[in-house]
């Protein structure tokens, strides 16, 4: 029996008078993908910001999320620095500018390293470099800046500095959102053989069911805030029960002519 | 493989060390002591009140040469000049340091705890623009110098030095509320950026994130107001000596010496080279700071118009 790595219990997060999501509880297993699913503004990110602690100040969040049993909605500020980045990764949907222009791709993988590992400067740029050749960058592109990278470049680099420290769960928010479609898919499968390779969770967060269908192991469908249906992808998706989740899986496109009405 | 903008540049290079140059030499020269005195303090009322001697006035035929003339005492006002610059710079640049450090520390506060925080922080801004800043000058060098008068002990030199030291950190304490705006401004901005998520998520604290990753974006901005600030300061300084609450007598400044050279402007007779040096001195300088800091706000901002 697996151990869950992730809790979600009850969670209603609301901004002033509006609700963003209305007590959604999900469970991640060791080693699993847990996808949510939705449309812009169904609360999924919103739900993925709350479990590494990035909402606005103003936010009010009810509700439990434990992690490895630790409870991240009370946990002082730096007992969750050390979780953050060490424990728990995230990657974001915008590549191009969640990377600091001014430091090298390497530095900032390093920074990642040295805050988390007591190693010296060699052995966490020994890491860096492990790390880059493993999500597929020459290892000579160490000191190069951001700019100098294209997006599914730099996506890797994100990906690299989540893997840095061995996290234990994976945030990916829409991580392919902003890719070509050949990219996506490279990327796709980067993650998923790092994520079997280093046994990690993944908690993906996409509106591509297709993308989910071929990287999830369960899925969850969220729409205004609230999971309308959840289950095994293969399930889900074949017989969906929620008149939305038919509505998504009908809207998947089919490579063919068919002309807008 | 010198393209023109290079080349500009490089002589641009070179006509400030030269101007460096120039400056700290002429400086050394005010100050040294060939007997009878160091040059910008040494009197000799035999040569008072000769205009500048290259003009070949009848006069000061057997005067010794003065580029700018001499002064009531028979100074040589070109030492005086340049030593009036060195003090004036020099309060400057330590008005300007301490009006940026104050400026950029508040406004980093205020952008980056925002909310009820900032919002108070940019009140008090307000208000003390709502203040005329010159009174508050005046106030801080006249307390400081009752201060040094009623402690007897304190040598001359020493009452000198805290009189400058309150000057400097009274415009200062003054100068610093354009530039906390700008800083808070950008701060806001730059926190936008998913590059600050990115730290947070990696687990990056509070005082690194500021030293690793907002302090190098925010560098520009503080160094084109740290250069705009300065001219401001200079002009301060100026204006509180002209009015006698400054740097005062025996020290010169440019403010002073033209205090000094005011009065000796009248239909009797104009011994105009009193005024005209330090103004001129006041005007090229601040003409030159002003023009250095617009140009390099153009190579850190682009987008700005101005």
């Amino acid at each position: 029996m697996p151990t869950n790595v992730l809790h979600i219990q009850n969670v209603c997060i609301s901004f002033g008078a509006k609700t963003a999501v209305h007590d959604i509880s999900l469970t991640l297993k060791e080693g699993k993908t847990l996808a949510i699913v939705g449309e812009s503004g169904s609360g999924k990110s919103v739900a993925a910001m709350a479990i590494i602690g990035l909402l606005p100040s103003k936010a009010k969040i009810q509700g439990s999320i434990l992690f490895d049993g630790i409870e991240l909605l009370n946990a002082s500020a730096t007992r969750l620095r050390s979780i953050r980045g060490k424990n728990i990764a995230m990657i974001f949907q915008e590549p191009m500018t969640s990377l600091n222009p001014v430091f090298t791709i390497g530095e900032q993988i390093e920074e990642t390293v040295r805050l988390h590992r007591t190693v010296s400067r060699k052995q966490a740029k020994k890491i860096t470099m492990t790390a880059l050749e493993e999500v597929g960058i020459p290892i000579e592109r160490y000191a190069s800046y951001p700019h100098e990278f294209s997006g599914g470049m730099r996506q890797r680099v994100m990906i690299a500095m989540a893997l840095v420290c061995e996290p234990t769960l994976l945030i990916a928010d829409e991580p392919t959102t902003a890719l070509d479609a050949t990219t996506a898919r490279q990327i796709m499968e980067l993650l998923h053989s790092l994520k079997t390779r280093h046994s990690m969770s993944m908690l993906f967060i996409s509106h591509d069911l297709k993308l989910v269908a071929s990287i999830a192991d369960e899925v969850c469908v969220m729409q205004n805030g609230r999971v309308v249906e959840r289950g095994v992808v293969s399930e889900v998706l074949r017989s969906p029960k929620s008149a939305y989740t038919q509505e998504l899986v009908s809207s998947i496109p089919t490579l063919g002519v068919k002309e807008l009405t | 493989m010198l393209s023109k903008g290079n080349a500009k540049k490089t002589m641009l290079i070179f006509a400030f060390f030269g101007a460096a140059l120039l400056f700290s030499s002429s400086f050394f020269w005010a100050i040294s002591d060939n007997g009878g005195g160091r040059r910008f303090e040494r009197t000799n009322v035999q040569v008072a009140l000769m205009p500048p001697t290259w003009l070949g006035d009848e006069k000061n035929k057997h005067a010794p040469f003065a580029l700018f003339g001499t002064d009531q005492l028979g100074r040589d006002v070109f030492a005086r000049c340049i030593v009036g610059g060195a003090i004036s710079v020099c309060v400057g640049l330590f008005a300007a340091f301490i009006a940026v450090f104050i400026g950029t520390a508040w406004g980093t506060i205020a952008g980056v705890r925002g909310g009820k925080t900032d919002a108070a922080m940019m009140r008090a801004v307000d208000i003390l623009y709502g203040l005329p800043s010159i009174m508050l000058v005046v106030l801080i060098t006249v307390a400081a110098n009752s201060f040094v008068q009623g402690t007897p002990t304190m040598s001359s030199a020493l009452q000198e030095f805290v009189n400058v030291v309150a000057l400097l950190s009274a415009i200062g304490i003054v100068s610093w509320l354009t530039v906390s705006r700008v800083i808070r401004g950008q701060v806001r901005s730059l926190m936008q950026r998913p590059a600050m998520d990115a730290c947070k998520v990696i687990g990056v604290g509070p005082l690194r994130t500021f030293t690793h990753h907002l302090f190098p974006a925010l560098l520009g901005t503080i160094v084109v107001y740290a250069t705009l600030t300065v001219p401001t300061a200079i002009l301060s300084e100026a204006f509180l000596s002209f009015l006698g609450i400054g740097i005062r007598e025996p020290l010169p400044s440019w403010g002073n010496l033209a205090a000094d050279g005011l009065g000796q402007l009248n239909p009797v007779h104009s011994r105009w080279w009193l005024l005209f040096w330090p103004c001129a001195c006041i005007a090229v300088t601040l003409i030159a700071m002003n023009w250095f800091g617009q140009s390099l706000r153009k190579c850190v901002d682009p987008r700005s118009t101005i």
